[in-house]
């Protein structure tokens, strides 16, 4: 049909919609560039550069005002006024010179020469004018082109203006680059004449005329480039008689210009970003910013940072390097604060919006540039980016995209509310919240211990350390693996288990694709288990060990959420029988020790020895208070458990003398307790602590526990029961029958695998027995109680639990959450169903409660309470505010019953009301965030509590993994909530409840989080050698091996405000130079002046700071005005320039005290000078130091690490002043290499060997003759003369040596001093001669007097027949005697004793 | 606050604040059929049971305006209740999740579809009026709405990916709602004498600008629309991909969910091979298989009733409705999930299918299958199973071969008289092909039954 004139829809109405549509499109469009424009990242960016902007201006503001800066211009300005005028006067000069030349020329038509120059310009008044004019830039001329020094006179005198000598120089510049642009076309021709005659080399051509054409070429060059040279020194001749004139003017304009630089540069950064209204570049920039345009090249841009060695697992298919666009938002994340050049500061400080000088998030800079980022911390952004610590998707450019991690729901919120956040799930490596920030150090840090300790930046990873120490103390690598090998690629920390066996060690050292584990496993031997205890007490203990030690660190595996039915309550007790049964008949038997035969052990004397010993540097007793020591168990119920008789005794005092009889690898150390006395007088400190702990008070057979327990009863159907339960999982049930009514095995012993071997073994035991140990070996097999213990047949057994070393990163959909969302709806807190009010007065009246304490009803939700009762105590803990009753509710543990004492209508109910402390988790959470989030909680760390169990729970309830291991930790059987009525009852969860806080579970999770088996590339790992791997093994042992809870590793920093005046420096007179300078030496020189201040009193005073040990505390009975520190510094301190020897004493008032850092361990040591002087077993502090533990103090600079190998391995006895010895610990040869050579590597100095140049010849040689040439008349060499120094009646009052013995004939005030045999080996030569010349330099308290100090001019000299005297030789003798012990015990040891004759006895070793 | 410690929850602030903008919309669109209804629908009656008298002559848009108002008053309440959304009240019951959980079971939601496939072709001329399309039209978007209200129905239905599967449903419903409106006129038309629509008013219209020019102001409006929809829904970031973690449920593209659908049924290479290329042919071969002259060029039900509804069964059942059916009901392990059902993985169905073999050895003669004894010759092999799978071969052939002549002879006399045995036998055999699916679904529900022949050895299932 063919086309009418009619439409079908009115045209007009067509083109109204079109209009409309394509209005539509534009809209749209404009919309999607307005969207674009408008991206996150834009809108921080953008408010970046305002923040740079501004700073940058403040930032000139400030340096423009600066006063010095200020001045220093107003004085260049001047000197340029004046240079103006000088410049203005030679001109005029010139001006003279050049009127003068045009006169001449008009004769010479132009050729004017040197010589046409009138003489008064060459020589004379003004030649001299025209010369300094030139400065030295005339005979600087002259020298490097004779003749040039008249022609600059000629130009300047043909050019006199200044515009015409631009010209000049403008002329022979544009004639020098001509030519070079010829010569380079040049240069080019003859490199390719070369390259065609080097073609044709290969190509066999006929030479001849390649070689012409490059010699040409090459002639042409080489007269181009002397041309060129010439024309080069013209431009330079040329500007430089331009400078001549301005010289002066010049340089004032350049300095003045530096000085503006800064400044300059400053204005030039902020005009870039922020360029002033109006001009050009503003008009520029905010063409840049324009929508579609800025698309171009905008200042505004996604910033990117790629780290191609920092690789990570994408979906488990490929591995991709980091691309972080972090910066993009957080764009001065690395700025520093160049105004400050003292530390590395963030230029913008984080903060909150709105806090003055503050910046929120993602404007802010790094708190910690030192550390991170900065270009000259350990991690620099350009190497590390921001991902591989903080996780996250590095290529989001938004909130939400890039994966970041609220820290707890409350901010949660807030986020969801402004920045559309959510959890995308999707991405599985969220950022790690705040909580978890540390957890990616043990990536690289596999080592973990540097980030607790470290010299340099302090503690930087506290939490996750307290995780890793946690996880050690707890021992839970013992069921879960945590290795920190694939092969033997490191790939995160290690914590495994040693081998058990000999033969498994040596497998794993054959095979170099295995690395041998090497943590002890935490509980004790259970391998003599029946010498120690009986079978009731085991029980109990097992059943629930708190409640016979309430701080026990074993994990209780009974009576937990999962054991609450029939079938738990019914098999549970026999499982716990048949545990203790296996343990106790496959003990094995211990060799134990007795004390003599007749000696009553002395328990009250066992108490001071307990103390004196050094046992409660590791455990505490109720008896003897002071020192909260954890490292080992508590003490106090010893003797409520131990075997009845002379066998509990037994066992306990072979413990005490010789731990590693009862097991090998235990940490007991071995402490040395010997017998000591005759006679009467005999002492036998392991019997005498001993009868302590046990309370005995006859011998040791009368001894009686203070407990019984009773032996759980095994009703024999449901051993029975049990026993056929497991034995159908590998047999027939006609095969049970069989053995259950024969007690006859189907298969022979060799064949059985498992642990029904118990029931195949051993025909000769009855059924029953059997029976028994099947079952107890099932259930040590099924809890896994070997991964803390040494027990008998389970050397091989593997650990039971989950492997951890890839927890971190482990598939969400992989973790059996079952029931836990119902669980925690109603159960999972440790409350009481009730809602509690603070008591007011006027409600302790209403409810004539006495005075208002513990806490009201408000509201009731179980029917044990009502309203207006008052809570006064929870399990006899009284309950007195608020805070105490949320205290006792976090101590208890969930689900447990618990004894609620209350108030009722006026009088105290009579019996309290148990009630199961058992509430909902939601609610807790839901009512502790909503009291965070409105801000009523005012206790930080109870914020923190709430809002963390808040986060854990949010977590849990969407699946995350820190909730999953957070209720695992807390209630470790809360998952099977409502599962156990359809599962099998040995699927049932085995995970114990360890007695860890909410904070504890908090620091093992950020551990745990930040296990993901990723090994960065080797250049990332932090695994060093040297000295910084020395420091790292070696912090390990001394936290293994508890070093620093006796010794003193860092002495205390005292910090006070110090009135400068009144400290006077060290005399330096009275002291050899030599002396001095070895102090310097070993004993750098510290500043004390921290540069920090302090007002006291209204005055300001300067805070001085040192190592050292405070000799007095103020007296509080004293009046405050009075009340004053006395204090000795250990430091070679430098205050203010006056310099202080150690040992200098500083007294302040207690007022100006700033702060005492506490000293790195030694608190045992502390305490017991504290004790020694209190039961006046020590006169004073001094004398109790010399009994107790001495502090490591620059120990490496003083010891030589072979003898201190020896000496850890087997410690000698040194001194003899101490009351206790050093013990000898299990430790391997290893670990002492490790130690030795930590303390050598901590002071900086050499390990593992030592020269002693003192031994050898060239020092002695020279020795020997500087001797002779000084004291001509000696016939003996040097040695032998020190050797008879040694011998004087000096050092050999007090130290025994060459065999000669010290006589002490009071003990009490002589004191003897180490046997100095031991000196040649142990002590470093320097340290030895520092020591000789000043030993309180070293160590204040000692009571080494100086034994040969400088004497007053007159002075009788001491020993004048041994090096005439010198005292300073004399000293340096000594050392060498010392050093060369041996050399001359060989030689010289049998010279009849000098002055003092006394009984030698021959190679008497005391 | 503290949405996110709760758990899936059914409001939340956002929620209902949208929900409020949905309500205002409904608002405004049904003012704005108040007023087309005040100047089309006349009045009626209302005397409520004698309380009126003789009762009130009442305009119908009074009914409309009512409902407006009411609407109006929901959106308020949902705009100025978003403080608190936990103790909202406005949303779905439980118990009118419960019937309609229960109704969504794949085989209720199979019969469902047909009966309203078939309910939708008999009452045709009753929902094709203007009113009724409203009322559907209204009706499917409370129901939406309401349903919002539920976390599980949200996370399924409000998913960005999701977007079109929402719009088909309607884009579907209108274009059929549209035809069947058509088709009824002119039906009507024809019935009367009258002439038919497209005759009567004339619609034949010029390439410029009537044709050309629509185009191109639809293209632009596409083109906004496409933007808009870019801004407003971002693309989600989803998983890296991994072979060694694929997403559970791994889902096909959605115009392809209908076949994965057709997996739970068959073996992959009939549901992703063997029966794709039959729809292929199918819808080639209809032109040729076409033997009615009738209803070229205009819209009519009545002349073309086996065509349109076949392919209306094919189309909207057997494909929309899977589609349907695959995104929303399906979920971790292809499980099935209700509406208003959490996706709990740990969801479990019974899975354990049997061959018709099975049933036949097995169950019926009480034998072990026929195995061919090892190192048996091929023949023997292939005797042993077709032993084993002679009742599924059986059936199938008889399918295949016994049926069609028995049509022929029966239900399709005038078609196999009218077409031809060529284009007969193809019609028959693409009709079988189409009806095995529900065949097969019945099977399975019914028997449990996992193939009718299978033959693993040779990777030959049916």
């Amino acid at each position: 049909m063919p086309a009418n004139e009619e439409y079908l829809r009115s045209p007009k109405l067509m083109h109204r919609v079109f209009c409309g549509s394509a209005l539509l499109l534009l809209l749209t469009t404009i919309w999607m560039m307005w969207a674009d424009y408008n991206d996150e990242w834009r809108t921080y960016q953008r408010k970046a550069f305002h923040y740079q902007a501004e700073r940058l201006k403040a930032r000139e503001t400030t340096l423009t005002a600066d006063k010095q800066h200020e001045a220093k211009v107003k004085e260049l300005e001047q000197k340029k006024v004046d240079a103006t005028k000088q410049t203005a006067d030679q001109l005029a000069a010139l001006a003279e010179l050049h009127s003068k030349f045009e006169e001449i020329d008009k004769d010479k038509d132009g050729k004017i020469s040197y010589e046409d120059i009138p003489e008064e310009f060459k020589v004379g008044e003004k030649a001299q004018k025209f010369r300094e004019l030139l400065k030295g830039d005339f005979d600087r001329l002259a020298s490097m082109n004779p003749g040039s020094s008249e022609k600059l006179l000629l130009t300047l005198a043909d050019f006199p203006t200044e515009s015409q000598r631009k010209k000049a120089v403008q002329v022979a510049r544009d004639k020098e680059s001509n030519h070079l642009r010829e010569l380079k076309l040049e240069r080019a021709k003859r490199d390719v004449a070369r390259a065609d005659y080097n073609l044709g080399i290969r190509d066999n051509l006929d030479m001849k005329a390649l070689e012409k054409r490059f010699t040409d070429a090459e002639s042409r060059v080489q007269k181009m480039e002397v041309e060129f040279a010439e024309l080069k020194l013209q431009t330079i001749e040329a500007k430089m008689s331009l400078a001549v004139i301005t010289g002066a003017l010049d340089q004032v304009t350049k300095e003045l210009v530096a000085e503006q630089a800064a400044i300059g540069l400053i204005h030039a950064a902020a005009a870039k970003i922020e360029p002033q209204s109006g001009t050009l570049q503003a008009f520029k920039r905010s063409m840049m910013l324009v929508p579609i345009i800025e698309g171009f090249n905008s200042p505004e841009r996604p910033i990117q940072d790629w780290m191609p060695g920092l690789q990570f697992t994408l979906g488990g298919m490929t591995n991709v390097a980091r691309f972080d666009r972090c910066r993009t938002c957080h764009m001065s994340i690395d700025v520093v604060d160049d105004s400050i050049t003292t530390s590395v500061a963030g230029a913008f400080p984080a903060g909150k919006a709105g806090e003055k000088g503050k910046f929120p998030q993602p404007y802010s800079s790094h708190p910690n540039l030192g550390l991170y980022l900065g270009a000259t911390s350990p991690h620099p952004l350009p190497k590390f980016g921001c991902t591989v610590c903080h996780e996250g998707q590095g290529s989001g450019t938004t909130v939400t995209n890039a994966s970041h991690t609220p820290n707890d729901p409350v901010e949660m919120e807030r986020w969801a509310k402004d920045h559309k956040w959510f959890d995308n799930h999707f991405w599985e490596r969220p950022m790690l919240p705040k909580r978890f920030e540390e957890a990616s150090c043990i990536k690289c840090h596999v080592n973990v211990v540097e980030l607790g300790v470290n010299e340099k930046f302090g503690p930087t990873a506290p939490k996750v350390v307290k995780g890793h120490d946690l996880i050690q103390t707890y021992g839970c690598f013992g069921c879960h693996e945590i290795s920190g090998y694939d092969g033997n690629k490191i790939i995160g920390p290690d914590l495994r288990l040693e081998p058990t066996t000999a033969e498994e060690a040596a497998e794993i050292a054959k095979d170099p694709l295995q690395v041998a584990g090497k943590l002890r496993k935490v509980g004790p031997s259970l391998r003599h288990l029946a010498s120690k205890a009986n079978s009731g007490f085991v029980s109990h203990w097992t059943e629930e060990p708190k409640r016979f030690r309430p701080t026990t660190r074993m994990p209780q595996f009974f009576k937990l959420d999962n054991q609450s039915d029939d079938m738990a309550a019914k098999y549970n007790p026999v499982e716990i029988a048949a545990m203790s049964h296996y343990l106790l008949t496959k003990s094995e038997k211990l060799d134990t020790l007795s004390p003599i035969e007749g000696y009553k052990p002395n328990a009250e004397r066992g108490r001071e020895l307990f103390a004196t010993k050094g046992c409660v540097v590791c455990h505490t007793h109720q008896d003897v208070p002071g020192l909260a020591a954890e490292f080992g168990p508590e003490l106090s119920k010893v003797h409520a458990k131990l075997r009845e008789g002379k066998l509990g005794f037994d066992w306990l005092y072979t413990w005490i003398r010789e731990p590693e009889r009862h097991h090998p690898r235990t940490k007991m150390p071995h402490l040395f307790l010997d017998g000591e006395g005759t006679g009467d007088k005999y002492v036998d400190p392991a019997a005498d602590i001993a009868a302590f702990l046990l309370k005995l008070e006859g011998a040791p057979a009368d001894f009686k526990p203070t407990q019984t327990y009773e032996t759980p009863e095994v009703p024999d159907a449901v051993l029975d029961e049990l026993v056929t339960y497991f034995l159908m999982k590998v047999l027939t049930k006609s095969q049970v029958d069989v053995v259950m009514k024969t007690g006859k095995y189907p298969l022979p012993a060799s064949v059985i695998k498992g642990d029904e071997i118990e029931l195949a073994a051993g025909s000769d035991e009855d059924f029953r027995t059997r029976k028994m140990s099947y079952l107890g070996r099932k259930t040590i097999s099924r809890y896994g109680c070997y991964g803390c213990h040494d027990i008998p047949n389970f050397e091989k057994a593997r650990p039971i639990g989950t492997a951890l070393q890839d927890w971190g990163k482990k598939d969400r959909s992989r973790l059996a959450f079952e029931h836990i969302h119902e669980y925690l709806h109603h159960h999972g807190q440790a409350g009481l169903g009730v809602i509690v009010d603070t008591v007011d007065a006027g409600a302790a009246a209403r409810l004539k409660l006495d005075a208002p304490r513990g806490v009201r009803v408000a509201k009731a939700k179980k029917a044990e309470f009502k309203t207006d009762d008052v809570i006064v105590a929870i399990d006899g803990l009284a309950v007195n505010s608020m805070a105490d009753y949320n205290e006792l509710l976090d101590r208890t543990v969930v689900g447990s019953n618990v004894a609620v004492s209350v108030w009722r209508n006026g009088h105290l109910l009579e019996s309290p009301i148990a009630i199961k402390a058992d509430t909902s988790m939601l609610e807790r959470v839901e009512d502790g965030i909503s009291r965070a989030s409105r801000g009523d909680i005012t206790n930080p760390v109870a914020d923190e509590r709430e809002r963390s169990a808040a986060f854990y729970y949010e977590s849990l309830t969407h699946h995350g993994r820190p909730g999953f291991l957070w209720q695992k930790l807390r209630q470790p059987r809360s998952y099977d909530y409502k599962t156990i009525e359809t599962k099998a009852y040995d699927d049932r969860l085995r995970m114990p409840k360890f007695p860890f806080t909410e904070e504890e579970i908090d620091a093992i999770a950020t551990f745990v989080v930040g296990l993901v088996a990723e090994p960065p590339s080797a250049e990332y790992l932090y695994n060093p050698g040297g000295a910084k791997g020395a420091v790292i093994k070696g912090e390990r042992l001394i936290q293994q091996f508890n070093c620093s809870a006796c010794h003193m590793l860092e002495l205390p920093k005292i910090r006070y405000g110090a009135d400068l005046e009144s400290i006077t420096a060290s005399d330096t007179a009275v002291e050899y130079p030599e002396a001095i300078a070895l102090l310097k030496k070993l004993r750098p020189v510290q500043n004390a002046l921290t540069g920090e201040m302090k007002t006291v009193k209204g005055k300001s005073l300067p805070i001085i700071q040192f190592h050292g040990m405070v000799s007095s505390y103020p007296d509080p009975e004293d009046s405050p005005d009075e009340q004053e520190y006395i204090a000795d510094s250990w430091d070679f301190l430098n205050v203010a320039g006056k310099e202080l020897f150690p040992t200098s004493k500083f007294i302040f008032p207690a007022a100006n005290l700033d702060r005492i850092d506490p000293a790195r361990g030694g608190q045992y040591a502390e305490w017991l000078v504290k004790r020694l002087v209190a039961n006046q077993t020590a006169k004073e502090a001094g004398l109790a130091w010399q009994m107790s533990p001495p502090p490591l103090y620059k120990q490496g600079t003083k010891v030589q690490t072979p003898w201190l190998f020896n000496f850890l391995r087997n410690p000698g006895r040194i001194r003899h002043t101490t009351v206790l010895r050093m013990p000898k610990f299990n430790m391997s040869d290893s670990d002492a290499q490790a130690l030795a050579n930590y303390f050598a590597a901590v002071d900086g100095t050499e390990f593992p060997y030592q020269l002693i140049a003192e031994r050898e010849p060239e020092y002695l040689n020279e020795k020997n003759h500087e001797f002779h040439t000084a004291f001509k008349d000696k016939k003996e060499g040097y040695l032998q003369e020190s050797w008879k120094m040694l011998n004087a009646p000096l050092c050999i009052k007090c130290h025994s040596v060459a065999g000669r013995q010290v006589a002490i004939n009071d003990p009490k005030t002589d004191i003897r001093g180490p046997n100095l045999e031991l000196a040649a080996e142990r002590l470093k030569p320097d340290w030895t001669l520092l020591w000789l010349y000043r030993p309180n330099w070293i160590t204040p308290y000692t009571s080494m007097p100086s034994p040969l100090p400088p004497q007053q001019p007159g002075a009788q000299p001491r020993f004048p027949e041994i090096f005439g005297g010198d005292g300073l030789r004399q000293t340096i003798s000594l050392r060498d005697a010392l050093v060369n012990y041996y050399k001359l015990m060989e030689t010289e040891g049998k010279v009849s004793p000098q002055p003092q004759p006394q009984p030698a006895a021959a190679g008497g070793n005391d | 606050m503290e949405s996110h410690l709760q758990h899936n929850p059914d409001l939340t602030s956002s929620v209902i604040f949208g929900l409020g903008l949905v309500y205002m919309v409904l608002f405004f669109m049904n003012a704005a059929w108040v007023r087309r209804s005040y100047a089309v629908d006349g009045n009626f009656r209302l005397n409520l049971g004698g309380l009126l008298g003789k009762g009130q002559e009442i305009p119908v848009a009074a009914i409309w305006a009512f409902y407006a108002f009411m609407l109006l008053m929901v959106s308020i309440a949902h705009l100025t209740g978003t403080g608190n959304p936990q103790s909202f009240l406005l949303k779905m019951p439980e118990w009118m999740k419960q019937p309609i959980n229960w109704l969504s079971d794949p085989r209720w939601f199979f019969i469902g579809s047909t009966a309203v496939f078939i309910g939708m072709i008999v009452l045709r001329t009753v929902w094709t009026t203007a009113t009724a399309g409203w009322v559907l039209l209204n009706i499917s978007l409370l129901f939406m709405a309401f349903s919002i209200t539920d976390y599980d129905f949200r996370q399924i239905v409000g998913k960005p990916d999701n977007v079109p599967i929402v719009a088909m449903l309607y884009i579907v419903g209108y274009f059929t709602w549209l035809y069947f409106r058509k088709s009824v006129d002119n039906d009507k038309r024809r019935a009367e004498g009258r002439p038919l629509f497209e005759q009567e008013k004339n619609e034949k219209v010029l390439t410029w600008p009537d044709l050309v020019y629509t185009e191109l102001i639809c293209m632009i409006i596409v083109t906004a629309v496409l933007i808009a929809w870019g801004i407003v829904l971002q693309a989600p970031l989803e998983e890296p991909a991994s072979a060694a973690k694929t997403p559970n449920p791994s889902k096909a593209p959605w115009y392809f969910l209908g076949l994965q659908e057709m997996l739970v049924y068959f073996d992959p290479w009939m549901a992703g091979v063997v029966l794709p290329s039959v729809i292929l042919v199918g819808l080639m071969a209809i032109p040729y298989i076409d033997f009615n002259k009738l209803g070229n060029g205009y819209y009519t039900f009545n002349e073309r009733k086996f065509a349109v509804s076949t392919f209306l069964f094919g189309f909207l059942p057997l494909w929309v409705a899977m589609i349907v059916l695959g995104t929303f009901l399906r979920g971790p392990n292809w499980n099935f999930f209700s509406p208003y059902e959490y996706w709990d993985v740990h969801k479990l169905e019974l899975l354990n299918n049997v061959n018709v073999s099975e049933w036949f050895w097995l169950n019926l003669m009480n034998q072990q299958l026929p195995v061919a004894p090892a190192g048996a010759s091929t023949p023997m092999q292939i005797y042993t199973i077709l032993l084993r799978e002679w009742l599924g071969l059986v059936l199938v052939v008889a399918y295949l071969f016994v049926l069609p002549p028995i049509m022929a002879a029966t239900v399709f006399r005038k078609f196999f008289m009218r077409m031809g045995f060529l284009r007969y036998m193809v019609l028959a055999n693409l009709m079988l092909m189409m009806m095995s699916l529900p065949i097969k679904m019945v099977l399975r529900w019914v028997a449990r039954l996992k193939y009718i022949v299978a033959i693993p050895e040779w990777f030959f299932n049916i």
